[in-house]
């Protein structure tokens, strides 16, 4: 669905990637692992086109997208979360994940200036059922920026999947949660996202990887030195050598 | 050939004063990452204050000179408490507009100190010039150009030598971090401001000195110069402020000389918003604005 | 009314329309201080539509603002890669270039055996439409607040669309907006574009209402008022530029014994003001706040 052939970045002297090989199937969910700084966001970044590879090529379905800008590779069902969430602050609940969907409508300029929820722009029954299944619906009409921060990321992962994706990223879901929190952030993306859809996550906490993920791969040092089924790699040298090398072993 | 060297070097020497404003925009702007508008009005102000004492109480020139320089600061600490220190960090917007409308306030005050449009400033130096070969120096254009060298000198010596410097420039490499290291940001805010309204206070004495003459809008010109020649050199760029004042000063006098005066401040916008759309972090500044260091920075 | 009113009122509806459009482009996330220059461009361009070619007023109208609108296009398309502060002063960069160019322009015909034509300094004198068709001042200042009208209902309208949601988008978060499918580079110049042909009205009609225009009009200090206006009536709604305007063209102006100390007033209220609401008096938050409590009212009623 997704491959990468020696996808290259460098910032300056720093290879953030380096040559990296990495196919994605259909409908699997890959666990995306690496100590910090590997370039796991990096990655993402350049599939996502928030800037181009330095070299290589990306394709998705069959495109090459190589390049392209971040909208056309939005447009095209490549959805994404951040890592440092970023939502927009002054708008509600409903509207942040409504607005993914109708930026997606392209109406022409007399669409534009419908009036917004409207049937016309985007399924706002859609963005209630999603809400709904992340447990969201309560704070509807609530400002981003004034919930807390499980229910933030929650959203984000919302936002993703309001226009039906192929395939999702996920940065770093469970961020900053309790163990409580990333074990519902688990259940959420075992039942809501990964059915019928590609996804890959990143993540720190293995407790998580290796509860949702079918295949996992290693970043260190912008190279990936491992790929396989989650018992196999968490058990390869290699892997250990990378986390416990540096002191900043993966808390299983 | 010896019209172009003269011409540049006047533009350098006029470059000079401006090289001194971009300095202070420079330096607020790489401790607070926003920007002073009434930077220009300060000054002004500043200097009114000295003129008023000069034309109502026939005080010396000295004591103009230090009355300017004090009541620069002060008016500085002014602008930096209300404009600054009370609007909270992210709200850029608010800052800057509030310095804004604060330089409106400035202007009046000073128009109601001293209501008609131009009165003459005392020089601490009387005009002269001399001749080097076949160049002809203004005595007052090159004491701007030594005074320029020494306070360079002197805020190297500052930021580079003492414990103030070290704090201020952790300051504005990261205000947070500073912060968890036990520095007050604050204050250390407060004190570049005053030092910045001082090194403004000294260039606005000495530029006004060279004109001989003052008027209210004196602080317009002063802001705009500034904030061009920063642009130019690169924003929080110290040696970029002292490059982009040069550059503006050679720039404005050849255009002066070859165009005629109608082109002088057409050059100058013009060399601004080419250098913003071809090069935008300016002469010295990296290029911070590539979208990787955008998302490097929030993603 | 006696004619001073009717000026002021005038007076403020025009320099609304510049406040309207720096409130455009505060929408979109960026700071301009160029928007009087397509304000002073359109004044110019309508001008020579209607003294030097005998066109009608609302030709003249539509080539100002389209005039205004193209341009404004241009400078948005090569100042893409700037925000924040760099935007700001390629904005003020370019609006002082067009002024200082404006200054220098001598193009005159002859009309009815007169000279009529921009003349550098000296401004562009006779553009007498209203002379000519014997349009009152009162008359004049209705079409003035017609436009401006239709300008608050299409912005309001806007709002409540899809485009507002996608500029409050690009405002905000532009990343953000653009992994959300939007092409942030076409809403971009056509808000920069927009806002062009906002202020290029109010220019059109202002070149009409003074009869002469002078490029000193439009220096900065007409492009920053225009941006404190919106910021201080609030970025929430498009009311708040006007009650911006309100404020310091109308409020003050009113208030005669402050006369002479007006900016130092004003200035002062200002800055204690955005202490408290950094993003003006209407901000979004407060704005979701009233629109929260009309729609249960409504909804209590029905
Ligand atoms: N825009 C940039 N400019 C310079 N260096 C960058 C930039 N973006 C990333 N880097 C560097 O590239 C390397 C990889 O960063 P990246 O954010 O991809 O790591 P990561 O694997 O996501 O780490 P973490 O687990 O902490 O999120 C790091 O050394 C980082 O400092
Ligand atoms: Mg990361």
């Amino acid at each position: 669905m997704l491959a990468l052939r020696k996808v290259e970045k460098r910032f300056g002297a720093l290879a953030a990637l380096d040559r990296i090989d990495l196919e994605v199937a259909a409908g699997e969910v890959l666990g995306l692992i690496g100590p910090n700084g590997s370039g796991k966001t990096t990655l993402l970044n350049t599939v996502t086109g928030v800037y181009p590879p330095s070299g290589g090529r990306i394709s998705f379905q069959g495109a090459d997208i190589t390049g392209w800008r971040g909208h056309r590779i939005a447009r095209l069902g490549i959805a994404r979360t951040f890592q440092n969430i970023r939502l927009f602050p002054t708008m509600t609940v409903f509207q942040n994940v409504w607005a993914s969907q109708h930026s997606r409508v392209s109406g022409g300029l007399l669409g534009l200036l419908r009036s917004s929820p409207s049937r016309r722009c985007g399924d706002t029954g859609r963005v209630d059922e999603i809400l709904e299944l992340f447990g969201l619906l309560k704070d509807r009409e609530v400002l981003a920026k004034n919930l807390p921060l499980p229910a933030r990321r929650r959203l984000e992962v919302a936002r993703a999947l309001t226009t039906d994706p192929p395939l999702v990223f996920l940065d770093e879901p469970a961020g900053g949660m309790t163990p409580a929190e990333t074990a519902d952030m688990a259940r959420l993306i075992h039942e809501v996202v990964a059915p019928n859809r590609t996804c890959v996550v990143i993540e720190h906490k293995m407790a998580l990887i290796t509860g949702v993920c079918t295949r996992i791969c290693v970043l260190d040092f912008g190279r990936k030195i491992a790929e396989g089924l989650p018992g196999d790699v968490l058990a390869d040298a290699k892997v250990r050598e990378a986390y416990l090398g540096r002191d900043d072993a993966p808390d299983a | 050939m010896i019209d172009f060297v003269q011409n540049t070097v006047d533009g350098m020497m006029f470059g000079s004063s401006y090289a001194l404003l971009a300095i202070g925009f420079t330096i607020i702007f790489g401790v607070m990452r926003r920007i002073n508008l009434s930077f220009g009005a300060t000054i002004m102000l500043g200097a009114y204050i000295g003129t008023w004492l000069h034309v109502h109480h026939q005080v010396s020139v000295w004591i103009v000179a230090l009355t300017t320089l004090a009541s620069t600061v002060l008016v500085g600490i002014y602008v930096e408490r209300l404009c600054f220190h009370a609007i909270r960090r992210s709200a850029v917007l608010a800052s800057m507009v509030s310095s804004f409308v604060i330089w409106m306030q400035l202007e009046e005050a000073a128009i109601h100190l001293l209501p008609e449009r131009t009165y003459a400033f005392p020089a601490l130096l009387a005009a002269g010039s001399f001749e080097l070969g076949p160049f002809l120096f203004r005595a007052e254009q090159t004491s701007m150009l030594i005074l320029a060298m020494i306070i360079v000198g002197v805020l190297h010596v500052l930021l580079y030598r003492t414990r103030f410097g070290l704090a201020l420039r952790a300051v504005s490499e990261n205000s947070l971090a500073a912060a968890y290291m036990g520095i007050n940001a604050a204050w250390v805010t407060l004190c570049a401001f005053a030092l910045v309204s001082l090194m403004g206070g000294v260039a606005g004495y000495a530029i006004l000195s060279t004109d001989a003459q003052i008027t209210p809008f004196f602080g317009l010109w002063a802001t705009f110069k500034g904030l061009i020649a920063m642009m130019l050199g690169g924003m929080g760029s110290l040696p970029g402020a002292i490059l982009g004042g040069l550059l503006l000063g050679v720039v404005e006098a050849h255009a002066l000389w070859y165009l005629g005066n109608e082109y002088k401040d057409l050059s100058a916008y013009l060399l601004l918003f080419g250098m913003l759309v071809l090069r935008p972090g300016g002469l010295m500044g990296q290029r911070i604005l590539s979208r990787e260091a955008l998302a490097f920075r929030r993603v | 009314m006696d004619d001073y009113v009717i000026t002021v009122l005038s007076n403020i509806g025009m320099i609304s329309f510049i406040a309207l459009s720096a409130y455009l482009l505060l929408l979109t996330g960026e700071i301009s201080f160029g928007q009087q220059a397509y304000f002073g461009l359109s004044a110019y361009a309508a001008g020579a539509a209607t003294a030097m070619f005998q066109l009608p007023i609302w030709a003249g109208i539509l080539v100002g603002a389209c005039v205004a609108g193209i341009i404004a296009m241009v400078v948005g398309a090569l100042t893409l890669q700037l925000s924040g502060l760099y935007f700001s002063v390629a904005t003020l960069a370019f609006a002082e270039m067009a002024r200082l160019i404006l200054l220098i322009v001598e193009i005159q015909v002859e009309v009815d055996g007169e000279m009529v034509g921009p003349e550098g300094a000296n401004g562009f004198h006779g553009i007498r439409w209203m002379f000519e068709r014997d349009i009152s001042l009162t008359e004049f200042m209705l079409l003035i607040y017609g436009l401006l009208a239709l300008t608050v209902i299409f912005l309001l309208l806007v709002e409540r669309s899809r485009l507002g949601s996608v500029l409050r988008m690009l405002g905000s978060d532009d990343l953000l907006a653009e992994m959300q499918g939007l092409n942030t580079v076409r809403y971009r110049i056509l808000a920069v574009g927009a806002a062009g042909v906002i202020a290029g009205v109010g220019g059109a009609l202002y070149a009409h209402f003074t009869t002469y225009v002078e490029p000193q009009f439009f220096n900065v200090m007409l492009g920053v008022h225009a941006l404190a206006y919106g910021l201080i009536g609030g970025l929430g709604t498009a009311f708040g530029p006007l009650i911006g305007v309100a404020i310091d063209v109308g409020f003050l102006e009113a208030i005669r014994f402050i006369q002479g100390y007006r900016m130092i007033v004003f200035g002062g209220l200002v800055a204690i003001l955005l202490i408290f609401m950094p993003r003006g008096i209407l901000d979004e938050e407060r704005v979701h706040r009233l629109k929260a409590v009309f729609s249960r009212r409504n909804h209590a009623r029905a």
